[in-house]
């Protein structure tokens, strides 16, 4: 045999060397367990297609047992109130009757509130002040600078953050005696 | 022969995704022949190279089963397979072998059952192919692996990621195991002009 030049040679030898011949056994084994795969594939994808409306429908019934049978209650604990935002702890309790001038008005963290700002007005609507907290729940009312009569306030707070501008309240106690 | 690689890809995904065994029966009656030749070549026995394949084979099907098929941009459907060939031949055989070996040698030197005795049906009827035959079983097993697969069309980037080896080694072990071949046809009489 002659082999004329190098790349012709190597190509000789590349379709001279051995190859593998199958048996029958091979072929029928893995075929075979194509064909197994391919039914727990199609199964698979059959019960995927069944699912999906499943799914819907169940949500469906929720919806409409949800919409026959409401949860109307609403009670909340005595120090927990509803504002126009998320529910709060606040002191003094909402409608709470002292009977001095409160030290300071605090509340519970807003989730994502980085600063507070309280406005304090009295019955009339008139400001009494606008008071700010950094990060802090809670403002001290000092005198002077408010000067407490008999009488009913009202305060709310407004939370801000970077993603965040709601407000709580407003929110009222009321001072029997002058302080 | 070889189809698009895209073409292949595809079928394989639509067996995974469909259980379409008609697209399963196409990539194994266009890879079949070549995993057999490459594996009968890496490996020097034609019935370890068939359950190699059948191996090889069965984890596709599994792979498939699983839905964990992902074709790669870089790596068509053959390296794919082929891959998955040669890692199942290295861990069942050449570490299995090496592990033989190593406690073998502990205990009694120069006294390893020969394991590549059997004869090839495949080139019998091949006028130069028992000589090749012959030549590549007693190529070391790294340039085997290098020119089996050279030899069912892959290419040597691809050979160098398969292989685990930078593409100046696959392409040295190459050159040496052609030279090898040659010298071996060179003995046998086949001349060079």
């Amino acid at each position: 045999m002659t082999i004329p030049d190098p790349s012709a040679e190597d190509e000789a030898i590349r379709a001279a060397l051995p190859r593998g011949r199958a048996s029958e056994a091979h072929d029928t084994a893995i075929l075979a367990a194509a064909d197994r795969v391919g039914a727990q594939i199609r199964a698979r994808r059959r019960l995927r297609g069944w699912l999906a409306p499943l799914a819907v429908a169940a949500s469906l019934v929720l919806v409409s047992v949800w919409m026959l049978f409401p949860n109307r209650s609403t009670v909340l604990p005595d120090d927990t109130l509803r504002g126009n935002g998320p529910a709060l702890e606040i002191s003094p309790a909402n409608g709470s009757i002292l009977a001095r001038a409160p030290a300071k008005l605090e509340w519970s963290a807003v989730a994502g509130a980085s600063t507070y700002e309280v406005m304090l007005r009295d019955a009339q609507g008139t400001v009494l002040g606008t008071l700010s907290a950094s990060g802090s729940t809670q403002v001290a009312l000092t005198l002077p600078a408010i000067h407490f009569v008999p009488g009913t306030y009202f305060w709310v707070v407004r939370a801000r953050g970077p993603a965040l501008d709601t407000q709580l309240g407003p929110f009222s106690f009321r001072i029997d005696a002058g302080t | 022969m070889p189809g698009d690689p895209d073409e292949d890809k595809s079928l394989m995904l639509r067996f995974q995704g469909t259980g379409d065994v008609s697209a399963f029966r196409t990539l194994f009656s266009r890879h079949k022949e070549p995993l057999l030749a490459y594996l009968r070549r890496l490996a020097g026995r034609v019935e370890v190279a068939e359950d190699v394949s059948q191996q090889a084979w069965l984890k596709l099907l599994e792979v498939g089963r699983k839905g964990a098929y992902r074709p790669s941009e870089s790596a068509s459907f053959r390296t794919f397979l082929f891959t998955l060939a040669r890692n199942h031949y290295m861990d069942r055989f050449v570490r299995a072998h090496e592990a033989r070996v190593a406690r073998l040698d502990a205990k009694v030197e120069g006294a390893l059952p020969d394991e590549r005795e059997s004869p090839d049906d495949a080139t019998a009827t091949m006028q130069i192919g028992p000589m090749l035959d012959a030549a590549l079983r007693e190529l070391p097993h790294e340039q085997r692996d290098v020119v089996a697969l050279w030899s069912v069309g892959i290419d040597i980037d691809t050979i160098s990621v398969m292989v685990d080896a930078p593409r100046d080694t696959v392409m040295s072990r190459k050159k040496y195991a052609l030279a090898k071949l040659r010298q071996a046809l060179a003995r046998q009489g086949v001349e060079e002009t």
